[in-house]
């Protein structure tokens, strides 16, 4: 079932949750919503679910705008971060708790929720109160009772936050997997990039309400919309340096006064004339650039602190007085106070207007 | 909590904690038991009684005293007005409550300052009010229009407990039913009213107790001696121009309280939850 999205938005009071939102997702789809806590992510989700009623715009299930119609009616399931199981009750009966209030027949029920919890391994379980459960178990549980109304859209918040960090990775793709198998539509709120990009067909990124950009996870760390979504998606973030943009010999610069980089030319065609000689601000993502002899970089810096990840160490420069973090091969053999060259991949540059934060390489 | 408390306090200052509290509660202790001595001897000097045991003051429960009606019937009248508070003011609590805990409705914050307001409002100054309304609604000396002028007094604590109860129960959990099927109506009665169970034991006992031992109320607005209370009946052994049998009026009031101490012993624990404010060990 597709869902639609149309010029959404929702007031409280004064403060704007969402702001004119408008995306479309696909039937069987996997779409995440991320953006920083507070972004309207969530708001949306409930708004799809039917828990908040729109302040302007339409939400559409198919071709039906469905603004008005209750959550039970909507036909969605969904997992909170909480997880949300109901303590006086038994994990048979939360799982079957969407169909016995549907009136099914008893063995009807049993059946399904025996079905469902073996899917989800957790078929031993049944019998347990909730505060019995590990929080893997309790998570499971929650998924259990989504997908037991075999819903045609599947709502998640943050379902994952409350896991220790190996369960999150194992769910991470259990989740996956179950969504594939089963085609049915997925809308996921996270705050984790890696979990947007690891798990959805496509990543929407929120900020402040407003949708900032709606894409394929490569489409996003490539060639991001805004300056927002740059320093969002990808770990370690973008840096950001202030230059000019000057033209020399027929070629774009990237001035800074430490350095001079040229812009290649199929970037340079992308700009708009006017651009020249005004003020730019640069972006290049931490494993686009490559340490060297002080003097075969493009620009001189002064090591700060080595941060060692294991796989590789992150090397943090200083360069009049802000922070460039670059990532190097394992083991690094600088020490602070060491000067080194730093050569910048050209052809991964970004570039964003001061003011708009927009990206100025996209038309 | 006893275990914490004894990690950290010697045996000498447990002692003295004891001794603080039995001296503290003596008085109360010497009250009861001045009761119970002096519903079974004819003369009580201080606590010690004088001219041997007997149980002709508790006469009452098995012959009706002259010119009053029998002990149980009145008993009965007590009880209906005690399980009709608990029943009426649960309800309406908790129905009142929720929607103040859930809905976004105008007035709410007004409606919510009033809650406190008319608990803290003199219910005795109202007597005479409500007085005529009874008399308007031809409920004057019914059980029935005793009832709701109790239920009437006691609904702002209750709400203003129920309302504390709901707020402590996650809005996610309601959400999901909402989602899994439920109506509002459904999400209240089966999701939320079972993870409020201590705080409706809570009021329950409290409302049963207020009830039963309730005086006022039932004195100012019934004549007839059958609709009497434990507590009217009482009053009118105590309160007649002739010599006042005492020994009887501690047999009638051991006899009020003894259904009242037994319930408490054993439901104490839900009480004390009223003032922590809250159902503990929910997610």
């Amino acid at each position: 079932m597709k869902v639609t999205l149309e010029n959404l938005s929702k007031h409280f009071g004064n403060v704007i949750a969402v702001n004119d939102v408008s995306l479309e997702v696909k039937d069987g789809e996997f779409v995440a919503m991320l953006g920083p806590s507070g972004c309207g992510k969530t708001t949306t989700l409930l708004l799809i679910a039917g828990i908040y009623r729109p302040t302007a715009g339409y939400i559409k299930f198919g071709d039906r705008v469905v603004n008005h119609l209750p959550p039970r009616d909507r036909h969605v399931g969904m997992v909170f971060q909480s997880y949300a199981l109901y303590p006086h009750m038994t994990v048979f009966q939360n799982i079957a708790f969407p169909l016995t209030l549907q009136r099914k027949p008893k063995d009807e029920i049993r059946r399904k929720v025996v079905d469902v919890a073996t899917t989800m391994q957790i078929e031993g379980l049944l019998d347990r109160k909730p505060a019995q459960l590990s929080g893997g178990q309790q998570q499971r549980v929650a998924l259990a009772r989504a997908l037991i109304k075999e819903p045609e859209l599947l709502l998640f918040d943050e379902p994952l936050s409350n896991l220790d960090a190996k369960l999150r990775l194992q769910m991470r793709s259990e989740i996956k997997h179950l969504q594939k198998e089963l085609s049915i539509t997925s809308i996921y709120v996270t705050h984790d990039q890696v979990e947007a990009m690891t798990m959805a067909d496509r990543v929407a990124v929120f900020n402040h309400g407003v949708l900032q950009a709606f894409s394929v996870p490569d489409e996003l760390y490539n060639n991001p919309r805004t300056k927002f979504v740059a320093s969002f998606i990808g770990s370690p973030p973008m840096n950001f340096i202030d230059v000019e943009l000057q033209r020399r010999n027929g070629e774009i610069y990237l001035v800074h006064p430490r350095f001079s980089i040229p812009l290649p030319k199929d970037k340079a065609d992308r700009l708009d004339q006017a651009r020249f000689g005004r003020k730019a601000i640069m972006g290049i993502r931490p494993e686009h650039m490559h340490i060297v002899n002080p003097e075969e970089g493009d620009l001189k810096v002064e090591l700060f602190i080595v941060e060692p990840l294991g796989r590789e160490d992150l090397v943090d420069f200083m360069l009049e007085g802000q922070k460039l973090q670059v990532l190097a091969p394992a083991p690094f053999p600088g020490s602070p106070g060491e000067v080194f060259g730093v050569k910048v991949e050209r052809e991964h540059l970004h570039l964003f207007d001061p003011e708009t934060e927009k990206s100025l390489l996209r038309e | 909590m006893e275990s914490d408390v004894s990690q950290y306090t010697s045996k000498a200052e447990k002692t003295v904690i004891y001794i603080f509290l039995f001296i503290v509660t003596l008085p109360i202790l010497v009250g009861y038991v001045w009761l119970a001595i002096s519903s079974f001897a004819p003369i009580t000097y201080g606590l010690i009684p004088h001219g041997g045991l007997t149980l002709k003051y508790w006469n009452f429960l098995t012959h009706t005293l002259p010119q009053r009606p029998s002990i149980w019937t009145v008993t009965l009248n007590t009880l209906i007005l005690a399980v009709g508070l608990t029943v009426l003011d649960v309800l309406i609590s908790s129905m009142a409550g929720y929607a103040l805990s859930r809905i976004k409705f105008p007035g709410r914050k007004g409606f919510l300052s009033l809650t406190l307001i008319l608990h803290a409002f003199p219910s005795v100054t109202l007597l005479i009010a409500i007085f005529f309304v009874l008399r308007l609604l031809h409920l004057y000396d019914t059980l029935l229009g005793v009832l709701l002028v109790m239920v009437s007094l006691q609904l702002p604590l209750g709400t203003w407990l129920m309302k504390g109860f709901f707020d402590n129960v996650s809005w996610d959990m309601e959400r999901s039913a909402l989602i899994d099927g439920c109506t509002r109506l459904c999400a209240w009665w089966k999701i939320v009213l079972p993870n409020i169970r201590p705080g409706i034991a809570a009021l329950s006992i409290f409302a049963f107790i207020t009830g039963w031992g309730e005086f006022l109320i039932p004195y100012t607005f019934t004549t007839t001696d059958a609709h009497a209370t434990i507590a009217v009946f009482l009053q009118s052994l105590i309160g007649d121009s002739t010599f006042v049998s005492y020994g009887q009026v501690a047999a009638v009031g051991l006899f009020q309280m003894i259904p009242v101490i037994i319930f408490f012993l054993f439901t104490q624990e839900y009480l004390l939850s009223i003032f922590s404010g809250g159902t503990k060990g929910t997610a």
